[in-house]
């Protein structure tokens, strides 16, 4: 088991936690509890397919299908903006619609990790994210306190993991071949592994902050 | 591994950190940005409060002003008035003589000008009503009936119409040179100057005085008064410049912007 998954273990684990904790159920954690334990799923299986010699491509490729709907159907849901919501309810169905056509008729289901859908979705999931901290520098929000808001914890992981991604998953294909196969693995690995770590600590801490407060008073001075 | 390689995998890790520094950037722009623009809302709350601390204690003096006047005009005049009438009906016989039928009614008849006089002065918000240019006439006319006084006042025809909140503080800081004038500058001539200069109305108060020497204004507890005006300029965007020299009389200008609204 990798380091990442052990982060993904705890971030499962805190959104059990606090969805449980929280007297007004929250329906972001709920959401997350399926999509995390699907995670787990993926990567332990894909673990074993691993060890065993076997091709884990199209469990990937179908995974990072639902991993990029789901985070924009989240998006979806934190926008406040209609024009914001509007371009993901155009990007899921043309999203949906590239990944059939690239898994029918370029880069196959199982034959290679889909790079193309993956650049594409992180763009957008990227695009988004600029989005939120835009909606989030207007004057009618100056007042929330951005780091105590979950979503943006969410937001900054995303953004990091799928910037810091994009090169190492564009060139997956020439880092497989060959001659780079045993450094070019190992150095996917490390970055792969330390961006996951940071994605699901933001994950976690983002469920942290969901859960409940204790009402305090204080008196301004 | 051959170099080449090692080249190419170097630049993939590179070019990875420094999206990654990218996205880094990206959040601390948001948070200095968020962090700024909290900072100015702050900054445009204290002003106006300030602001409205000014405009109201401006208003208070002003009304503490006006009983001030209201008493001297009642004990010295009008009272007076009154007393004399009095002091004529205990001399009335049972007839009385027409002229002094005719002297009682005229020092009533003046007794009820003062009055309407006095409330018509006294009436709120004169400053609104009359405008900022009028209640400097009117002072400089009430200063120049002391007879110690000669005052002139010249006011441009564009002039632009202040904010009447504005206009309030600016009076009073008007009112309050014209006070330091009398008290400290042993001057005969007050002069009072109101123009454009494109988009900054200028008003200038000289006097014929002893002067003094600016560079005192810097020394601790001297100058309060100006101060105290400076501190008024600094809440209606107004800048004042002082320019006088011992035996040369001095010269006051106030510069305001009455396009830029701190509320």
């Amino acid at each position: 088991m990798g380091i990442q998954q052990y982060f993904q273990v705890i971030s499962l684990i805190a959104s059990i936690f606090f969805y449980l904790q929280t007297q007004k159920r929250n329906k972001m954690l709920l959401y997350f509890i399926p999509f995390l334990f699907l995670t787990v799923i993926v990567e332990f299986i894909g673990g074993l397919y691993l060890s065993k010699g076997l091709r884990n491509y199209w469990m990937y490729n179908v995974f990072t299908t639902i991993e990029f709907v789901f985070y924009s159907l989240l998006f979806y849901t934190n926008f406040k903006k209609i024009l914001f919501k509007k371009l993901i309810i155009i990007f899921i169905p043309f999203f949906i619609a590239f990944i059939i056509l690239n898994m029918l008729f370029v880069q196959g289901i199982n034959k290679t990790f889909n790079t193309y859908t993956f650049l594409l979705g992180s763009f957008f999931i990227v695009i988004f994210c600029c989005c939120f901290f835009y909606e989030s520098v207007l004057p009618d929000k100056i007042d929330q306190q951005l780091s105590k808001q979950p979503f943006f914890w969410i937001c900054s992981g995303l953004l990091i993991f799928y910037l810091g991604s994009v090169i190492i998953n564009a060139l997956f294909e020439y880092l497989r071949n060959n001659d780079l196969q045993a450094e070019g693995i190992r150095i996917y690995g490390i970055i792969n592994n330390s961006l996951n770590v940071i994605l699901y600590s933001s994950f976690s801490i983002a469920f942290y902050l969901c859960r409940d407060h204790k009402k305090t008073y204080s008196s301004q001075s | 591994m051959p170099r080449p390689q090692e080249d190419i995998l170097i630049s993939i890790v590179v070019a990875s950190v420094f999206f990654i520094l990218i996205g880094s950037f990206l959040l601390l722009i948001v948070f200095v940005f968020l962090r700024r623009q909290r900072k100015n809302r702050e900054e445009k709350e204290e002003m106006k409060n300030r602001f409205e601390r000014t405009l109201l204690k401006t208003q208070l003096e002003i009304q503490e002003q006006a009983f001030s006047y209201i008493s001297q005009e009642i004990h010295d005049n009008i009272g007076q008035i009154l007393s004399l009438v009095r002091l004529n009906l205990n001399t009335f016989d049972t007839v009385v003589s027409e002229e002094k039928l005719n002297q009682t009614d005229e020092l009533l008849g003046k007794a009820i000008k003062d009055l309407r006089d006095l409330s018509h002065n006294l009436q709120k918000n004169r400053i609104y009503d009359i405008g900022i240019v009028e209640s400097i006439r009117q002072l400089l006319i009430s200063i120049e009936k002391t007879g110690q006084y000669q005052t002139s006042f010249l006011a441009s025809d564009n002039f632009h119409i202040l904010d009447p909140s504005t206009d309030i503080i600016l009076y009073r800081m008007i009112q309050e040179i014209i006070n330091n004038i009398i008290k400290h500058a042993s001057a005969s001539t007050i002069d009072v100057e109101i123009k454009n200069e494109q988009d900054t109305t200028i008003i200038r108060i000289s006097d014929n005085g002893i002067g003094f020497d600016t560079s005192l204004l810097q020394q601790e507890r001297s100058g309060i008064g100006l101060q105290n005006i400076i501190n008024r300029a600094k809440t209606i965007d107004a800048s004042v410049d002082v320019k006088s020299e011992p035996g040369n009389g001095t010269t006051i200008t106030l510069n305001i912007n009455p396009k830029s609204s701190l509320i």
